[in-house]
């Protein structure tokens, strides 16, 4: 009954997913139900503050379809944990549910840790057809570019330190030459 | 400009609307040495039920006793010969070396790349892009005038069915070629170019402003305030109208990957287009 109402939302609201629905429903059912759930319920949707110092912005796009995706990581500065993660997807179903199943999977570990997340785990979590393989290969990315961003601030952050103290580095320069 | 030439189109148009039975005019426009291609499609060329011989048939049998619906070569022609555009410079020859590039499956692989390198095809790389949907659509509704299953009724089975092979293919052909994206990824097909499927960061600019118009839409109050997201939509569609003429150039300098990247841009502003039209309850169809 729940399945079913289920199945007829996603069917309205993302015509493009037909193949893969078909290919989970073939699948395991556990498998099948759980990128249902994603879509229909998505996890940490919403948005970070952008210019917070501490929060790393990914976003990438799938050229073929025109999808979008945004995926924010808030960090811990010291021990390098994700604290908080939220996403906004514009696309298909899978897109929503690889990327809903993704700020779960990542919430808690280090950024080092997310950035090793492989596409492949996200699309066996979901059990993805081959055809919807893509979108679980956007919410690796959105999490690497994520994370990147975070690093790019902090590596600025560390510069502009640098060079509030300009008398520490060169210093530091000369000694490891 | 996409319509940059409407006068022109519209006459070639009308030309093309005019010559279907003017037989042996196509040959007498000289847009390629065809002679000798057109005999190598001679089995081809043949009428399935009178035999008679005519290489710059198409569709029906010029027979004009006979005049029976003729199956469409298999694989098909490109959607602009089967739709019978002329482009600036390259009008549709009925035989042409192009037209008939890819009939027959004659295993003739220099019939094949001849005919990539006539001025029909150049012109199709080059141009295509630039048909108008209006020019378009006035050859679909002749094509389909003649070709449609209605129409076919009371005849043989057989003709039936060639009927809605034929018409299913111009359907398709017209419903590529009516739309600018779908036509310019349907040119950057015939170029053998593909959009990649894989994930891009590579623009990001483009992706910010992208979720940021999606975002600004999905949280637009249309209650509170009807011409919330006008603005937005009116620039938008003013990205369509450049996107449309950065192809066009891109195409028409014979530069297919400058093409495809404005082609990548498109989609996500047609995404957004559609996005608003979705919000603004008008249906994409309009």
């Amino acid at each position: 009954m729940l399945m079913a109402t289920a199945a007829r939302a996603a069917g309205t609201r993302a015509v493009a997913c037909a193949a893969q629905r078909a290919g989970a429903a073939a699948a395991v059912r556990a498998y099948h139900e759980k990128v249902l759930d994603h879509y229909n319920k998505p996890r940490n949707v919403g948005s970070l503050p952008k210019n917070d110092p501490n929060v790393g912005t990914g976003l990438v796009g799938a050229p073929a379809c025109g999808d979008v995706m945004k995926l924010q990581i808030l960090v811990d500065d010291a021990t390098g944990e994700i604290k908080e993660v939220k996403f906004k997807t514009f696309g298909c179903g899978s897109a929503i549910a690889s990327s809903s199943f993704a700020t779960e999977k990542i919430k808690g570990m280090t950024v080092w840790d997310a950035a090793k997340v492989k596409n492949t785990d996200i699309a066996k979590e979901l059990s993805l057809p081959p055809v919807k393989l893509h979108c679980s290969m956007l919410a690796e990315d959105a999490i690497k570019s994520a994370v990147r961003d975070w690093e790019a601030k902090r590596a600025a952050r560390q510069a502009a330190a640098g060079a509030a103290a300009p008398a520490a580095a060169p210093a530091t320069a000369s000694a490891a030459n | 400009m996409l319509r940059a030439r409407p006068t022109a189109t519209l006459a070639a148009a009308l030309a093309a609307l005019a010559r279907p039975r003017a037989v042996a005019v196509g040959a007498a426009v000289g847009v390629a040495p065809a002679p000798s291609r057109a005999l190598a499609q001679v089995p081809d060329n043949h009428c399935w039920k009178c035999n008679h011989y005519d290489p710059t048939s198409t569709f029906f049998c010029k027979n004009a006793s006979c005049s029976v619906i003729l199956p469409t070569p298999d694989p098909a022609p490109n959607f602009f010969d089967l739709l019978q555009l002329d482009l600036p410079g390259a009008p549709f020859t009925p035989g042409g070396p192009a037209a008939s590039s890819q009939a027959g499956g004659d295993a003739n692989a220099g019939t094949d790349a001849d005919a990539q390198a006539s001025p029909r095809h150049a012109a199709i790389l080059r141009h295509g892009f630039t048909v108008s949907a209006p020019t378009v659509k006035r050859a679909f509704l002749s094509l389909q005038q003649r070709l449609h299953p209605d129409n076919f009724s009371t005849k043989s089975d057989q003709e039936r069915t060639i009927s809605e092979t034929s018409s299913m293919l111009v359907n398709r052909a017209y419903q590529t070629l009516r739309d600018p994206l779908s036509r310019a990824m349907y040119i950057l097909d015939l170029h053998g170019i593909t959009v990649p499927e894989t994930p891009s960061a590579a623009d990001r600019d483009v992706l910010l402003h992208v979720v940021q118009a999606l975002e600004e839409i999905e949280d637009a109050d249309l209650h509170a305030d009807p011409d919330a997201i006008k603005d937005l939509v009116a620039s938008n569609a003013r990205r369509i109208e450049g996107e449309h003429r950065v192809i066009a150039d891109a195409f028409a300098r014979n530069e297919p990957e400058v093409a495809r990247d404005a082609i990548v841009r498109l989609k996500y502003w047609r995404n957004i287009a559609a996005a608003a039209d979705e919000k603004l309850g008008v249906s994409s169809d309009a």
